[in-house]
């Protein structure tokens, strides 16, 4: 048995408790775990994203991007926003008639991404909230785009959430889910989780001076649903024409689904 | 076949450093700020790339799709590119047999007013990564071609590589044989463990006998 299919039991006979990495630990106990690993990472977030990722991420999120068919005067919400890489990028194709949401439901790495976009000069058409990605403090039918990069895998309860990423699209509006994803290549597999599990949680100690987040991380992405499984869970939220994208073997993968 | 997202990615990390240092000159800021807003597309003949450049404040993002309305577009083979970039005037654009353009083409006044700013430094670093070296145009131009081998090689390489590990992996004992060579081990030492027990009770019967 799959330590992802010995989870999902677990958690089916035990409705109360959820996966926290490779732990079990009750519902209400998973935030307050998440946002210890994002209090713990924030000031780092960037230069460990761009070390791990040997600066692949930057590719992945343009990759997102460029699928995201933002237009001048759209309204966008970048859900898990964090340090701001695609707020930037979307605040700049908006322009002045547009409007994007910076939301993450922890403080530290909102500060961090409110102080990296006005150092930058990003500013006027950005605005910042603290929310809860399963109950999301907007409108129905608001936004012509909902993003979640690296995000998704750390939500409690992921159909709410995506539930509630369907509510606020507009009709013809998009969700973009840019997440890590289960890789399509063994050997790759192999090569990923030795890489995972030994030089992340050792980058993590000498830089960030944390290791147990970034175990956590590596823990949490074999957690998460693999592609397919992503799909089916965006399909059962509301979302029509779900298709996903793999990169770099399927290490990361870029779903998108519209609403009609 | 989509080219790499990492040369829309390396010519923004080329461009937007160079273009914030032109910018300090006002006639190079007037002319960015002319593009503002404006999505301007660069297509290479006889290939379906596509370069979408999206100007605003902070510079230029680029990207193989969009969705934007294109304000101006430009139609031309790599040849002619590399030759505007020598020499980016707007009347080398219109005049040029090769190149096609569409759309609001007072806008390419203003990317020439960019490339020719501050001696040409940006035309010179876009063009450098093409002509800088005697055999790098060729090289680009053939860019498609050792795209796709380079693809291919990678396809071999990875096919070879299983294989190599399926073949090899054949000779080791797989863990079902593994654990019967262990059961047989332990039943192997039950017997030697019996027969020694054996083999003392008889030297025990021997030796009573003996004294007897």
């Amino acid at each position: 048995m799959t330590e992802r299919a010995a989870d999902e039991k677990t958690t089916a006979s035990n409705p109360d408790t959820t996966h926290f990495g490779y732990q079990q630990v009750p519902l209400e106990e998973k935030q307050k775990r998440v946002a210890g690993v994002f209090d713990s990472v924030a000031s780092k977030y960037d230069l460990m994203n761009d070390l791990m990722s040997m600066g692949v991420h930057r590719l992945w999120k343009k990759f997102a991007i460029e699928l995201s068919g933002v237009r001048p005067g759209h309204q966008v919400l970048d859900i898990a926003g964090g340090t701001g890489d695609l707020t930037r990028a979307f605040s700049r194709l908006v322009g002045d008639t547009g409007q994007v949401v910076l939301a993450d439901i922890n403080a530290s790495m909102l500060k961090v991404g409110r102080d990296k976009l006005l150092d930058t000069g990003a500013a006027g058409n950005i605005r910042f909230v603290q929310a809860n990605a399963e109950s999301l403090p907007f409108p129905d039918h608001h936004f012509d785009l909902v993003t979640i990069a690296f995000g998704l895998r750390n939500v409690t309860d992921k159909d709410k959430a995506l539930r509630d990423m369907t509510r606020i699209l507009k009709p013809g509006g998009r969700l973009l889910v840019l997440e890590f994803s289960k890789p399509t290549n063994p050997l790759m597999s192999r090569m990923y989780d030795a890489y995972s599990f030994t030089a992340l949680p050792l980058m993590g100690r000498l830089i960030a001076g944390d290791s147990d987040s970034y175990r956590y991380l590596a823990e949490s992405i074999r957690m998460h649903p693999d592609q397919e499984t992503l799909k089916s869970m965006m399909e059962a939220a509301g979302l029509h024409e779900v298709t996903y994208h793999n990169m770099t073997s399927g290490v990361v993968a870029l779903h998108r689904g519209f609403k009609h | 076949m989509p080219y790499p997202l990492i040369l829309p990615a390396a010519l923004e990390a080329l461009i937007n450093p160079l273009l914030k240092q032109l910018c300090r000159s006002p006639v190079a800021a007037a002319d960015l700020a002319r593009l503002q807003g404006q999505c301007l597309a660069i297509h290479l003949a006889g290939r379906q790339w596509s370069l979408y450049a999206h100007f605003d404040e902070g510079g230029v993002l680029l990207s193989r799709q969009t969705e934007v309305p294109v304000a101006a577009w430009i139609e031309a083979p790599l040849s002619a590119y590399l030759d505007w970039l020598k020499d980016p005037q707007i009347q080398r654009l219109r005049a040029h047999p090769q190149i096609q353009l569409g759309g609001d083409t007072q806008l390419w006044e203003a990317v020439q007013g960019l490339l020719t700013a501050g001696e040409g430094q940006l035309a010179a670093a876009i063009g450098g990564l093409a002509v800088s070296h005697p055999l790098a145009s060729g090289v680009v131009s053939q860019l498609g071609q050792g795209l796709s081998w380079l693809q291919q090689l990678g396809r071999n390489l990875l096919q070879e590589t299983q294989e190599y590990v399926t073949e090899e992996a054949a000779w080791l004992p797989s863990v079902s044989a593994w654990q019967a060579l262990q059961d047989q081990q332990e039943a192997l030492r039950t017997e030697v463990d019996r027969v020694e027990a054996r083999i003392r009770r008889l030297e025990a019967k021997t030796d009573l006998g003996n004294n007897a």
